[in-house]
């Protein structure tokens, strides 16, 4: 999963060298903004097969966030 | 990670810091910045402004704003949403839609809507469920100019121009004070969004600071039929003229703004435009007016303050799924965007 995760920040920041971990905060990510954090969450519930909300929008600030967020719709 | 943020509507004493977070992370030159009276006259409401800001709680800074116009009150039905902006590098990235889960808390509105989205945020709207859409832009123009200067087109349209010119349907009376338009008011016919007060009407059309606005009283056989509002624009040493709105029977919009649109084309007008959503093209067929869309090459500006010769699509979101009708007026589209005083 970790792998499916960097590849969608790569794909949406348009940077093919891009590092993130569990551990990297969005804000800590150059040009970050909410449009990103949208885009990122679009392409989570593409590649999951998942359904956001806003307020799951509002509970991540960080990669780890994301995860929990997956695992958390994949038990429901 | 805590970041704590205060998130709260703004009251007056927020106003200079609201001035100033526009200023260093929107735009020093933004007719907010540049005159304060005019942002007053905007988003003043009573002993608040009508914008919910995110305060960083640790040092009490701003760090996001969201600017609304509340359409009515008692029941709040529609808010259009304006300024939305949080400060790049904000450490919590869902500051915005905590802004926009604040407001809705508070006001409960039926429907949220914004004209002139910026297109690369689309997805935000598609992710909250709202509708997305480009706002249609019709125009008729006068045959009798012979150099267009605002207008650009390779070959001149001319659909409809025999069939409506002489037709008598409607009569359109001036509206020139808030005094004409109490009675009426009341019967406005809104079986669609939005539905706008008569202190929002009166405040944005007759007693604006800068725009001159020209309002019409429509009846038709003495039947009460609505209020058509429009704005000659001067640029170039020629003029246009832009329907801003219109409140009352849609199904006779069509028809209705054909018939003065032909009497407004005197010698310094090129042309009559519309910028419209939620109205069917189909129902525009009725009209004289060409939609812009459909006519290759053409260019009717969208934006004068300043100047832009070209063709600009205005994006909007909603969050009702049918019955609405947004004009030029709605929102801060029709705003002035250069400061007119010192």
């Amino acid at each position: 999963m970790d792998k499916q995760i960097q590849e969608i920040f790569r794909d949406i920041l348009d940077d093919t060298s891009l590092v993130i971990t569990r551990e990297t905060f969005f804000h800590e990510i150059k040009d970050w903004d909410s449009v990103m954090l949208i885009d990122v969450l679009i392409a989570v519930e593409n590649e999951f097969s998942i359904k956001l909300n806003i307020e799951d929008a509002q509970g991540v600030g960080n990669v780890s966030d994301i995860f929990k967020l997956i695992e958390s719709k994949n038990n429901q | 990670m805590n970041i704590e943020f205060e998130i709260k509507i703004s009251d007056l004493s927020d106003r200079d810091s609201i001035i100033e977070f526009i200023r260093t992370d929107w735009s020093e030159s933004h007719i907010f910045v540049k005159d304060p009276l005019f942002f007053d006259y905007f988003y003043q409401n009573s002993n608040r402004l009508n914008f919910i800001i995110g305060k960083n709680s640790s040092n009490n800074a701003i760090e996001g704003i969201l600017g609304f116009q509340l359409y009515s009150m008692d029941p709040c039905e529609d808010i259009f949403l304006a300024i939305w902006k949080v400060r790049k590098g904000c450490k919590d990235t869902s500051l915005g839609l905590k802004l926009l889960e604040y407001l809705k808390k508070q006001f409960n509105p039926q429907n949220l809507h914004c004209l002139g989205i910026n297109k690369k945020t689309i997805n935000i709207y598609k992710f909250l469920d709202y509708q997305v859409g480009i706002m249609d832009h019709y125009c008729l123009l006068n045959p009798q100019v012979k150099k267009f200067q605002i207008a650009s087109f390779d070959n001149l349209p001319v659909a409809g121009f025999n069939s409506q010119e002489n037709q008598k349907c409607f009569q359109f009376e001036s509206v020139k004070s808030a005094n004409d338009i109490h009675k009426d008011y009341e019967r406005i016919d809104f079986n669609y969004s939005p539905r706008k007060s008569k202190s929002l009407f009166i405040k944005k059309y007759i007693n604006h600071p800068y725009y001159d606005y020209t309002i019409y009283r429509v009846s038709s056989k003495d039947q009460f039929i609505g209020f058509l509002v429009l704005r000659k624009v001067t640029v170039l040493d020629t003029s246009c003229i832009r329907i801003i709105d219109f409140l009352g029977e849609l199904e006779a919009f069509p028809e209705l703004v054909s018939e003065i649109s032909f009497s407004l084309l005197t010698a310094d007008v090129e042309y009559v435009d519309i910028c419209v959503a939620g109205l069917s093209n189909e129902a525009m067929k009725d009209s004289s007016f060409i939609n812009v869309s459909e006519i290759p090459k053409i260019i009717i500006p969208n934006y004068f303050e300043p100047f832009e010769k070209k063709r600009i699509d205005i994006y909007y979101f909603t969050s009702k799924k049918e019955r609405y009708c947004f004009f030029k007026g709605d929102g801060d589209q029709d705003r002035p965007s250069i400061a007119k005083r010192n």
